[in-house]
């Protein structure tokens, strides 16, 4: 058994940076933050000379907009398509305001009100009866208590009364626990206390949200990157680093990642990216799903047959990703390759045409 | 004066400040368009040095018109110029607006009593011609190693939020910084850039000179700077001033600009933060909420806290002094919009349109930082030829505001009615058309007019003299740069057409004949053009309400579109559709041409329409329509042989393309009964099966014939036939009739 953490949390993955920026700078903070509006900018931006790596790929403005929401009394609300980094963001947003990401709360159908305030052991409560120390704080009374940030992923995906949940935790900034008496009864929200939570557009959207919660977030939306060659590099840095994670040792072709790039992004939009229009695909075509794909790519090559993977290995993962949420999917990317695949004489394109008429049929 | 090119947005809005000293002062500012820290600039340098020439980047051939600028405008205002060599006109702003630093300088150059000279080379020279220079490259790449998504956003970040808090000599500074590391590694001088060089050293060795200001685009300065200091030697005489050739046509004309026209994001805000009243942010949030509220948004006063502490801290995080433009919209985005936003924020993608349907608080914002400030001239401005052209035309017509209705049968009224077309078609507003012929076959003769006076009048007739000095000129123009950009469009074609019809322009322009033709070669659709050439055709022959019979135009496109849609018929090849009305109606259009207008087709589509009358992969209908046009002229052994040639399944619609084309034709000729017959023959012989397949198209071929017709064709079938006295169709409803009425007599229902 190994004993190594896939994927530990933000701050520990960056606690060295972290320390560095909160020890440097000096500057005035908000109340209850680790680090200055400006260093946690730094922190999530990167900066090549102060030697923070770049982490988020995207608006600075809208990471800008975020600390500064964070800042007042207001909750972020980012909202999105689903694989536009609005975790990785609301993850590295939280670990350099309160040096923690893991007070989160991933919403769902099943959330339930003891989930985001408190709830009980209950062998405890039957012994003691109700105490501080038969409760069992949920993490939004726990950030509240120790002046952090509190995520909630996905909160649209939560019944509407439990989302209420939140208005008098964001308005009143305390939580009432009816059960215990005295000081206890009442926890109050420290300084440094705030609510990222995330939401996606493509299930269920914002529209439903209740009014009087809306008011109590600013929105951000975040949109894909809008640039081809940082898109490019972002999935060409991301897909390596995964497969070096998986024990691949084989460099991929810098075409797979421009092919899927491009493939991603027209279908994405409905463009080519000279203005000629083609079918766009219901099915999310984010660039998280574009690194996903380079990933499964490598791993086929590489364990199967100990290459880097190749553009026919990229067109069997394709057809399955095309197919996720329609079929009729399926049939528009099969007609874009044939389409676009005419047009363009690259290699790669040309393989891509082969392999896929070949999987699809006639 | 530095100039802006429509749709180059952020290519030439630099223009900056420097400083060279030799001997005397020779101060060169680069600034940047409609920068109001530059302005300020400009204006404490002139008013420190008291310079005895202020020289400014813009067209040299200028100068002798520069007192037009000193009258009493209302800004903002806009020097358009244009220059026309044969058919390609090239046409310039440079727009002034309160602050613009330009606009200081020669306010400022009157106050010291220096004298002012324009020092650029005139737009009409070839300099401007070649690609919009690397600027804009530069500044992106330079953009985003500074974190900011836009050049604006850049600006203001660099410079603006600054200006305030820095003293003159700073900011300078900080200009000359910010354009020597856009330029960085361009070492190149340009032509405009030495010929702006050999004016400042003239200026500085002139008898007499003392301080030289020079306002010159920012990315010109270093050039400008390293070619001054070359000290080339010169005797202090001012250039000379390049003339262009007789075969250019060259106008330049101040015109009332308005903040929407702008090349600039948004002109309001930086009116604000020249005036400098209070805090510019402050102003534009309140601005902002206003605006939103009277458009029954909610907004409420914790959101208008929320707003405000949101600009304040994003100026803080981002080290400005004072709230920039970038941070009063972000607070918005981040405090107003309560929804997912469809596309990202404009004011971060440099130059993009908004979407289709934009947020309303995005949009609000928009249109508050926009401002809806609209210039005026001074009366005694000087205005092109056309726009005295136009005023006399519409005295000379008596059209004046108000209604106007024109009767087009009259002739005084079709010239007014052809005037007020010129007018719509050149987009002159005011001149609207509320009812009237639609199209060529439109049996209406009123056409009713609404006349407005507008304040867009102006400006619009002096861009327009940019293609002509007539009212016929520039509309004509007009309608020929539509053609070439409609190119194979054939709806649009038709429409540009009708225009020229309307506008009595049908046989002025020889070069719109040759534009069209060459058009309609590349249309690919058979039915429209089809449709086209019935309604040219038609025009041609019988128009007289728009005075349009006979003309060239008319004659020209009659003549190309025959030979399209006989090429275009060529293409269609045999399907398993059936016939196609509108392909048919084309080839009817074809023969009618044939027929009425053969002085004017340069060539005889005769030959060609029987080879493709015989082309067995040719689509069946336009082989029977083919057919039709010659079709009195064929003998009626060859035309039962044709009939014959047609695979049963297909004969309706061989025969619809023939009754199409040849309807009348066919009754009247000799071989319809031989034909009829024949086809007769063919459906007989058919199984129960194979009758049913082919009676739909069957049908529908002999429904081409009125009734009367269709009864003389079933009276000459029957007579030929034994079976000839029951098919009476009259006798044998009379009788049915009779047989009805008995049986509900018997039943008592009668």
């Amino acid at each position: 058994m190994t004993s190594r953490v896939q994927r530990p949390p933000a701050e520990e993955r960056f606690a060295e940076e972290l320390a560095r920026l909160a020890e440097e700078d000096t500057g005035p903070r908000p109340p209850g933050w680790r680090l200055t509006l400006t260093s946690a900018r730094t922190f999530v931006m990167g900066d090549v000379e102060l030697g923070i790596a770049p982490k988020y790929v995207g608006n600075a403005s809208l990471v800008e907009r975020s600390l500064v929401t964070l800042a007042t009394t207001r909750g972020l609300m980012l909202v999105g398509e689903p694989g536009t980094a609005k975790s990785l963001l609301s993850e590295l947003i939280a670990a350099a305001v309160s040096g923690d990401s893991t007070l989160t709360i991933q919403g769902g159908a099943a959330t339930i009100e003891d989930q985001i305030r408190y709830s009980w052991n209950y062998a405890l409560l039957v012994a003691e009866g109700p105490s501080t120390r038969s409760m069992v704080p949920a993490p939004m009374m726990r950030g509240m208590a120790e002046g952090r940030v509190v995520r909630f992923e996905e909160v649209t995906r939560c019944p509407l009364e439990v989302q209420d949940t939140l208005l008098s935790l964001l308005s009143e900034r305390v939580l009432a626990v009816p059960e215990l008496s005295g000081d206890d009864a009442m926890v109050y929200a420290r300084e440094g206390f705030n609510v990222i939570a995330t939401a996606n557009t493509r299930d269920r959207g914002v529209n439903e949200m209740s009014a009087a919660l809306k008011r109590r977030f600013n929105f951000e939306t975040v949109h894909p990157i809008a640039d081809f060659d940082t898109e490019v590099e972002l999935v060409r840095t991301e897909s390596a680093a995964l497969l070096r994670a998986s024990g691949v040792a084989a460099e991929q072709d810098p075409a797979v990642s421009e092919l899927l790039v491009t493939l991603f992004r027209d279908l994405r939009t409905g463009f080519t990216a000279n203005g000629s229009p083609v079918e766009r695909l219901s099915s999310v075509m984010s660039t998280a799903e574009a690194v996903s794909l380079a990933h499964a790519t490598g791993i086929r090559g590489w364990f199967l047959r100990g290459d880097a993977g190749t553009v026919t290995d990229l067109a069997e993962s394709l057809a399955g990703t095309a197919t996720k949420d329609n079929s009729e999917d399926a049939a528009r990317l099969r007609r874009y390759v044939e389409k676009v695949g005419s047009q363009r004489t690259s290699a790669a394109w040309q393989e891509l045409r082969r392999a896929h008429a070949r999987l699809t049929g006639p | 004066m530095a100039r802006a090119t429509p749709g180059a947005r952020t290519s030439d809005r630099t223009v900056s400040v420097a400083v060279v000293d030799a001997g005397r002062d020779v101060v060169v500012i680069g600034i940047r368009h409609h920068s109001p820290a530059c302005a300020r600039i400009v204006a404490e340098t002139i008013e420190r040095l008291q310079p005895t020439h202020v020289l400014i980047e813009g067209p040299a051939d200028f100068t002798d018109r520069i007192d037009e600028l000193r009258l009493d405008h209302k800004l903002p205002i806009a020097l358009h110029s244009h220059v026309r060599r044969g058919a390609h006109t090239r046409v310039t702003w440079a727009a002034f607006t309160d602050w613009s630093p330009e606009w200081i300088a020669l306010r400022s150059a009157s106050k010291v009593s220096a004298e002012v000279r324009l020092i650029d080379l005139p737009v009409w020279h070839p300099a401007f011609d070649g690609p919009p220079d690397e600027y804009s490259v530069a500044a992106t790449v330079l953009a985003a190693r500074l974190g900011l998504d836009t050049v604006d956003a850049m600006w203001d970040h660099v410079v603006e939020s600054r200006a305030d808090t820095l003293t003159v000599e700073e900011l300078t500074a900080v200009l000359d910084d910010y354009f020597d590391a856009i330029r960085v590694g361009d070492a190149t001088v340009s032509e405009r850039e030495q010929y702006m060089a050999s004016w400042i050293r003239a200026a500085r060795e002139r008898p007499g000179s003392g301080a030289v200001v020079v306002v010159c685009g920012g990315r010109h300065r270093p050039a400008i700077m390293s070619e001054l200091a070359r000290g080339r030697p010169t005797d202090g005489f001012w250039p000379a001033v390049p003339t262009a050739g007789p075969d250019v046509d060259i106008g330049s004309y101040l015109v009332p600009y308005s903040y929407s026209r702008l090349d600039l994001e948004s002109p309001w805000w930086y009116e604000k933060l020249w005036q400098k009243t209070t805090s510019a942010g402050e102003v534009a949030a309140a601005a902002i909420v206003r605006d939103l509220r009277s458009r029954n948004q909610r907004v409420s006063t914790t959101d208008f806290i929320g707003f405000r502490t949101q600009i304040l801290g994003l100026a803080a995080i981002r080290g400005h002094a004072l709230p920039t433009r970038r941070d009063v919209l972000d607070a918005a985005a981040s405090t107003l919009v309560g929804e997912a936003l469809a596309s990202p924020l404009p004011w971060t993608l440099a130059g993009e349109p908004l979407g289709p349907e934009p947020d309303p608080v995005i949009s609000a914002c928009m249109r508050t930082m926009r401002g809806d400030r609209r210039g005026t001239l001074h009366p005694d401005s000087p205005v092109p030829g056309l726009v005295c052209h136009v005023d006399m035309l519409l005295e000379e017509f008596d059209l004046l505001p108000g209604p106007v209705v024109l009767d087009l049968a009259d002739e005084r009224s079709r010239q007014r009615s052809r005037a007020l077309h010129q007018l719509r078609v050149l987009g002159v507003p005011g001149f609207e058309r509320t009812a009237g012929p639609g199209s060529g076959s439109a049996v209406v003769s009123t056409e009713r007019w609404m006349i407005v006076e507008s304040a867009d009048r102006l400006p619009v007739l002096v861009e327009a003299a940019a293609k002509g000095h007539t009212l016929v000129e520039a509309a004509g123009a007009n309608l020929e740069s539509s053609l070439t950009s409609a190119a194979a469009d054939v709806e649009s074609l038709a429409h540009i057409l009708f225009d020229a019809v309307l506008c009595g322009l049908d046989s002025v322009a020889d070069r719109t004949e040759s534009i069209a033709s060459e058009s309609l070669k590349g249309v690919g659709d058979l039915g429209g053009t089809g449709l086209l050439l019935r309604a040219a055709l038609d025009l041609w022959r019988h128009d007289s309400l728009f005075g349009s019979r006979g003309s060239t135009l008319l004659g020209a496109i009659i003549d190309s579109a025959s030979s399209q849609v006989v090429a275009l018929a060529h293409r269609v090849r045999a399907t398993t559709g059936g016939a196609d009305l509108l392909r048919i109606s084309a080839l009817a259009a074809l023969s009618d041409a044939m027929e009425y207008a053969t002085e004017i087709l340069s060539t005889d589509p005769a030959d060609d329409l029987t080879a493709l009358a015989r082309d067995n992969g040719a689509a069946v209908d336009i082989r029977g329509s083919a057919l039709g046009t010659s079709w009195d002229r064929i003998p009626p052994d060859a035309a039962v042989d044709a009939v014959r040639s047609i695979p049963a399944e297909h004969l309706g619609d061989w025969l619809c393309g023939l009754f199409g084309v040849a309807r009348e034709r066919f009754l009247d000729a000799e071989s319809s009964d031989t034909v009829l017959t024949a086809v007769d023959e063919i459906v007989s012989r058919l199984s129960e099966h194979e009758f049913l397949t082919a009676l739909p198209a069957l049908r529908q071929s002999f429904e081409f014939f009125p009734p009367r017709e269709r009864d003389i064709i079933a009276r000459r079938l029957t007579t030929s036939t034994p079976e000839a006295a029951v098919v009476n169709s009259l006798d044998v409803g009379r009788q049915l009739d009779a047989r009805v009425d008995d049986a509900l007599a018997q039943i008592g229902m009668r």
